[in-house]
């Protein structure tokens, strides 16, 4: 067998095409396709356009019933208002390129904003009129006031359909009375076997640079996004700043240097989640 | 139901979450799709987002219906895993509400419309919120002058008709739920429904192996097994309860009664008010999207026929889907469920259509007069007892059948004698073959006696439709009995595998020309052909079909095989034989036609961060639905150039929905 059949059999069949090129009957001429990027579309390539097709009744119907459906639940509770982070979409390169490329979990979440009280626009956080028509921006879904029935929520989110999800604050306050440390308490709900991934996902996302550039962000304002109230709420500010506490084995209360915590007082730092008894039924 | 999710996929189930319910739940669902079934913990360190804010964007999901959730009871840990055919589901609510409105009224589109919004609801509340939205202020009822439904500026045909409605009370809204869960749009949900169908199989596998504590053996396993799917299929039937009980009234009971919702009669008629509730007011409902897309598939097909066939047979053809789909529940039965049998279809009767038929649909156009000797009536009245056969050489059939209908012309198949009356009846009848289905209801040449047709000579024209649509080459129906003056049934599988084609074909010839059709049709029709008697069979010369063929290949929808004739594998002495993929074709223009719709929704979202100063006072509650008073003119003109381009671009994804309606769940 030669060794072109050979290489052919290995391959299977494309091998062999490949092989035999100059022969094949239906030799492809690349000539015809210039591989050069061009600066406009060829004239050739002629789209169809949208106004050509107009929509008949029955889509524009459909659409409208979308969009009726769409914004009755947009004023519910349930909503969570859309904030990114202000330099994702101030800039108008990204304007035009809504595809985010984001490697890892870390580079996508940069990409919603964060609402705390250090991002607050001092120019439109004072009371107006005109605020009594603006819907607030909400973070989480608001179910109080609501008709749940709870059979349908597995048992570890009816304290969040009630209401009463809190972040486990007054569990946490409870254990500091104790006496009990937030290292403690991590490790009483962290199974063993999270702990890899835990030091890799949870320690990993904010390194120390990043933090200093994120509380230069919001020590800056948003004075040219004024609207873009960004996401996540006080709490979970605290909360997220308490887990980069972890960083600093011996720096356990944040200090007085964090910031953006200065004033809050370091009671609320065991506030979060991890020291929820609550949130230890779910393992 | 079972469909691959691909990455386009997934992203446009995340980004529909995200325009309809919001940033939250669409971050945490995307999470899920991407890393599968998680816990509340497990989410939160993927995420790096805070526990709290998973579970409220967990409580969002489970109460739009978009996650299954399962507590093992051992350990009592909860997993929660992305339901991914509620989340596509998302973009065809407009179109489904449409249908509702269309089929089943005003009212009924606006329960479902509650229901929509908020997942699942409390039959006791859907009636206060509809009370609460529509019915304290008489002649409000239309969206019009409703703040939520207003603002986008649709002349609604329905507008007249609901004018001069009375005060719709808490019974009546009761009555029409009733029937909305007897049709099966609604259904009531139990804690069960949420999770996922292999939870529930592995809980009842393993309920049922505490019987045999020693392990399975021999014929026990084949035992144990069938008992699994009979008890699946229990729990996955208990829903179905309160739908059989409603189904005697509702839809078979006396006609005045299963009509009333559609003819949205009222005032006169119909006295419910001493009859007692018919459903308790306890019940949990949410939208049944198997049975709503039965519904959108009636409207697709009778599409198709009016593009084929006429109008009038389209509107008898709408009659008959109605009056059949009420004994269907999904699209794609399941094929291990042995109480539906393949080879008999649900029928329905001439007399049962005849009852939906509305009654303005007129059935004495759309047919040409031909003289009684060209009319083959043995062919015509032929019935089909069997369904067409399938795989074997279903090829061959749709190939007909397109050309068929193409160039009937010149169709000298070997079906000319059955397909004789058909085109004498339909298509080339009359002296000079203008009389043709397609000019349907214009036809001046027909003319019948118009003096009020009795009823018999009503039904007896409709039956004429539907022997035209039996007759036709596109099985669109089968005359499968004489019972009650004929037996109708649709064989669906047949039936939309030729529409798959058919759409396929369009894009196919947009992309390659009429060409790169003619050669995918004789290698669809032919099976694998060496590409030497290729340039014959399509009467093309040699370099073109070349050209062609490996144009389609580079795209992906033909694909070449070598034979080699000996053992040296020399080009010139191996055959090579192209072949034309459906599966794969069908996938790739699947995953193509999601990654369009995943761009024109990316759009929507640049378009509206470029209106934002204008949406943020839209959004203001005092300017909703007064737009046009409130906002100055430069202000106003700005936002109606953003309400033209969504819909512009709502309208493409629905459109492209409806590919992957075809492509993929009918």
């Amino acid at each position: 067998m030669s060794a072109r059949g050979g290489r052919g059999g290995g391959r299977g069949g494309r091998g062999g095409a490949r092989g035999g090129r100059g022969n094949l009957p239906w030799d492809y001429d690349p000539a015809g396709v210039q591989e050069q990027p061009k600066e406009r579309y060829p004239k050739t390539y002629k789209p169809p356009r949208a106004s050509n097709f107009p929509l008949s009744t029955a889509e524009a119907r459909a659409v409208t019933y979308f969009v009726q459906l769409r914004r009755d639940f947009h004023n519910s509770n349930l909503y969570t208002h859309k904030h990114l982070a202000p330099d994702s979409t101030s800039t108008s390169s990204n304007l035009t390129d809504p595809v985010c490329r984001s490697y890892g979990q870390q580079q996508a979440n940069a990409r919603y904003g964060v609402k705390s009280k250090a991002t607050v626009d001092p120019f439109l956080s004072v009371p107006m009129y005109s605020h009594k028509f603006v819907h607030d921006a909400r973070t989480l879904p608001d179910f109080r006031g609501r008709e749940v029935h709870h059979e349908f929520f597995p048992e570890n989110l009816w304290n969040t359909i009630d209401g009463t999800d809190d972040g486990g604050k007054a569990a946490a306050k409870l254990a500091s009375k104790r006496g009990l440390k937030r290292k403690d308490i991590d490790e009483d709900d962290e199974d063993d076997e999270d702990v890899v991934g835990r030091h890799n996902k949870r320690r990993g996302p904010e390194t120390d640079a990043e933090r200093r550039r994120r509380i230069e962000e919001a020590a800056q304002g948003k004075d040219e996004e004024g609207e873009n109230l960004a996401e996540e709420d006080p709490e979970d500010e605290e909360e997220e700043l308490s887990q980069e506490d972890d960083d600093f084995e011996e720096d356990e209360d944040g200090g007085d240097y964090d910031a953006e915590q200065y004033f809050d007082g370091g009671d609320d730092d065991y506030g979060d989640d991890e020291g929820n008894g609550e949130s230890a039924m779910d393992f | 139901m079972s469909w691959q999710v691909t990455k386009n996929a997934a992203e446009l189930c995340v980004l529909l979450i995200r325009e309809l319910y919001g940033q939250l739940p669409s971050r945490i669902f995307e999470i899920l799709m991407s890393s599968g079934r998680s816990t509340v913990q497990q989410l939160a360190r993927i995420s790096s987002t805070g526990l709290r804010h998973v579970r409220h964007g967990l409580a969002v999901l489970v109460q739009q219906n978009l996650v299954y959730h399962y507590t093992d009871s051992d350990n009592s840990r909860t997993i929660y895993e992305a339901n991914h055919y509620y989340a596509y589901n998302i973009v065809r609510n407009g179109k489904i509400l449409d249908c509702v409105h269309r089929n089943y009224g005003e009212d009924a589109k606006r329960i479902v419309h509650l229901v929509m919004a908020s997942g699942h609801m409390r039959v006791g509340s859907i009636v206060d919120a509809y009370l609460k939205n529509h019915g304290k202020i008489p002649n409000d009822a239309n969206g019009s002058s409703d703040p939520s439904n207003g603002h986008v500026n649709d002349d609604d045909p329905f507008e007249i008709a609901a004018e001069e409605k009375p005060q719709v009370s808490g019974h009546q809204i009761l009555d029409d739920i009733a029937h909305l869960i007897a049709i099966g749009i609604l259904e009531p949900l139990s804690p069960k429904m949420l999770q996922s169908p292999e939870d529930i199989k592995s809980e009842v596998d393993k309920d049922l192996m505490k019987a045999y504590p020693s392990g399975l053996r021999g014929k026990q396993k084949g035992e144990h097994e069938s008992r699994v799917v009979n008890t699946v299929r229990e729990i996955r039937n208990r829903s179905q309860h309160l739908k059989m009980q409603l189904e005697p009234t509702y839809l078979y009971g006396s006609g005045a009664k299963r009509r009333k919702l559609a003819n949205r009669d009222r005032g006169h008629g119909f006295s419910a008010a001493n009859e007692d509730d018919p459903i308790e007011d306890t019940i949990i409902l949410r939208v049944n999207y198997e049975k709503c897309l039965v519904e959108l598939r009636n409207q697709r097909l009778c599409q198709f026929v009016d593009d084929h066939v006429g109008y009038t047979t389209a509107q008898v053809y709408g009659a008959m889907l109605a009056a059949l789909s009420k004994k269907l529940s999904c699209c794609q039965p399941d094929p291990t469920d042995d109480s539906l049998d393949p080879m008999n279809p649900p029928t329905v009767t001439t007399i049962e259509i005849f009852e939906y038929l509305k009654a303005s649909v007129d059935v004495f156009g759309g047919i040409g007069k031909p003289s009684p000797e060209q009319i083959n009536v043995t062919s015509a009245e032929k019935v089909e007892r069997q369904p067409p056969s399938g795989d074997g050489d279903g090829d061959e059939d749709v190939y007909d059948a397109q050309h068929s209908i193409e160039d009937p012309d010149n169709d000298a198949d070997v079906d000319m004698e059955a397909a004789n009356g058909y085109y004498l009846n339909g298509y080339h009848g009359g002296d000079d073959g203008e009389v043709s289905g397609q000019n349907g209801t214009k036809d001046t040449k027909v003319t019948f006696a118009d003096k009020g047709p009795t009823k018999a000579e009503r039904m007896q024209r409709m039956r004429q439709h539907l022997l035209i649509l039996a007759e036709s080459g596109i099985h669109f129906v089968r005359h499968s009995g004489t019972r009650d003056q004929g037996e109708w049934t649709v064989d669906f599988e047949v039936l939309i595998r030729q529409l798959r084609f058919l759409e396929l074909d369009t894009i196919i010839e947009d992309t390659f020309g009429r060409e790169g059709l003619r050669l995918i049709k004789i290698l669809r029709a032919k099976g694998k052909i060496d590409d030497k008697t290729l340039p014959t069979m399509a009467l093309m010369q040699k370099g073109d079909v070349h050209m062609k063929m490996v144009e389609m290949e580079l795209a992906g929808f033909l694909d070449v095989q070598e034979v080699p004739r000996d053992n040296n594998r020399v080009a010139a002495r191996t055959l090579f034989l192209w072949f034309f993929d459906e599966h794969r074709t069908l996938t790739r223009t699947l995953d193509n036609t999601y990654k369009a719709m995943v761009r024109h929704l990316q759009r929507l979202e640049v378009e509206s961060q470029k209106k934002k100063n204008i949406l943020s006072l839209v959004e203001r509650t005092d300017v909703q639905g007064m737009e046009e008073e409130k906002l100055n003119g430069d202000a106003f003109n700005e936002y109606q150039q953003y309400l033209d381009i969504q819909s512009r671009l709502l309208g493409q994804v629905s459109k492209l929905d409806d590919l992957v309606s075809v492509l993929r769940d009918y």
